[in-house]
């Protein structure tokens, strides 16, 4: 670890985002446990070779999104698709309708979205990352990363809008 | 640029963030003051922003979990002084296996048990690197588990009772297969650089085609080490000691293999 950066200060001012990226990627509370321990556990034994410090938020969420996608990679090999072929979509969700809304919807919510705009969506609620970061995190370039948030972001509020919608028209029979 | 232009830009936009400095949204922002319907449009994106981020933001974090992640950090960390033995350690047995496949007419790997005793003896009399120093069963079996190497394995009580364990290692494998080894010190004067005389090495019962079947244990010379090997379950294990006979290995066996 470089010379400044305590361990336990470091995760304490960490943890909670990472395991919120985390959730929000997995939806599985073991999962996301185990990808933010696993982070900090390469933080511990390679974190030193880091030496702009400046750098440590984005290297963490790096390496978890690196653990993310690693762990996926064993299970399902992503769709490919080219991402100029997929419709932007503007939909009309209102911040009212939202706010009706718990966490474990949206999150629903998100794990509907094409996989692939999952973890760019994630970090554009979540974190205050400059799109230069979350572009070091996503290891994309900037250009990929917002044309990815937008088309995440629209299916994202298309699939809340829908399910209001839905809900509106069942309690409408009922 | 037009009001769609800007909303194409905006939507991008997360208010309270450094997007307010960021020169890819200033002519947006800029356009905004002046476009009430862009203004108005602006107005709900940020509502909508904020409302959609307080729910990302809600995700509750388990109790414990920053305890945990600290906790297994002292259980990884490994002095400098043993990382420097563990790269001394790994720099020898490639400049060994390098020097063994470069001679001629070298004898077939062998696959056999005595094979795999024999190795464990002299991994145990050699340099090998503690990787966990830890005077705790229970850790040791963590940092096993953590390292996926063997852990449902069962030390003997007499072993935990008659000996002081001091630590592990975790990356031991042969031809392939995960090994468990953990260190002891049986009371006997220490040998410099070395607080271990006493190890246990814990396989799968698949280490070699004649591993030993029974619970019974089999005694056997290996590299100068005493050795006993016995089977329980689907795990072999081999305990080891730099000097001893049967009878002295026996103090460590469970109780009815002691001879």
């Amino acid at each position: 670890m470089g010379p400044g950066l305590n361990f336990e200060s470091l995760v304490a001012r960490f943890y909670e985002p990472l395991y919120q990226f985390a959730f929000s990627l997995t939806r599985a509370e073991a999962d996301a446990c185990d990808l933010t321990q696993q982070t900090f556990y390469v933080w511990a034994t390679k974190g030193h070779q880091l030496r702009d410090q400046t750098k440590v938020k984005t290297w963490l969420f790096t390496t978890l999104h690196r653990a993310f996608l690693e762990s996926r990679r064993r299970q399902v090999r992503f769709p490919h698709f080219e991402l100029e072929e997929v419709p932007l979509d503007l939909p009309t969700l209102s911040p009212a309708t939202v706010n009706q809304l718990d966490s474990p919807q949206v999150l629903q919510a998100l794990a509907q979205v094409d996989e692939v705009y999952q973890a760019p969506v994630a970090l554009f609620y979540l974190e205050d990352c400059s799109y230069k970061e979350i572009a070091d995190i996503l290891n994309i370039p900037i250009g990929t990363v917002k044309s990815r948030m937008a088309r995440g972001i629209a299916q994202l509020q298309s699939i809340l809008t829908r399910g209001e919608r839905e809900g509106h028209r069942e309690r409408q029979n009922d | 640029m037009t009001n769609n232009q800007a909303k194409e830009i905006l939507q991008l936009y997360r208010p309270g963030t450094a997007d307010a400095v960021d020169p890819a949204f200033t002519d947006a922002l800029e356009l905004c003051e002046h476009e009430p319907e862009l203004k108005k449009w602006f107005g709900n994106h940020c509502a909508l922003y904020a409302a959609l981020r307080s729910k990302f933001k809600q995700i509750a974090v388990p109790e414990g979990l920053k305890e945990q992640i600290i906790a297994e950090r002292r259980v990884h960390t490994t002095p400098m002084w043993q990382k420097a033995v563990i790269l001394a350690g790994a720099v020898a047995a490639v400049v060994m296996v390098a020097f063994k496949l470069m001679q001629p007419g070298a004898p077939p790997e062998r696959h056999d048990f005595a094979a795999y005793r024999d190795y464990m003896g002299s991994m145990a009399a050699g340099s090998y690197g503690m990787e966990l120093n830890s005077t705790d069963l229970d850790q040791i079996r963590l940092f096993f588990a953590q390292k996926n190497s063997i852990a449902d394995y069962v030390v003997p009580d007499n072993l935990k009772a008659n000996a002081k364990v001091v630590g592990c290692v975790a990356t031991t494998t042969w031809q392939g297969k995960h090994v468990s080894m953990i260190c002891f010190q049986s009371g006997r004067p220490s040998r410099p650089g070395n607080p271990s005389d006493l190890w246990l090495f814990i396989s799968d019962r698949t280490v070699a085609k004649d591993a030993p079947v029974a619970s019974n244990p089999t005694f056997e010379k290996a590299n100068g080490m005493a050795t006993a090997s016995w089977t329980v379950g689907n795990r072999t294990y081999v305990l080891a000691a730099a000097e001893g006979d049967e009878q002295f290995l026996g103090k460590f066996l469970p109780e009815k293999m002691v001879l």
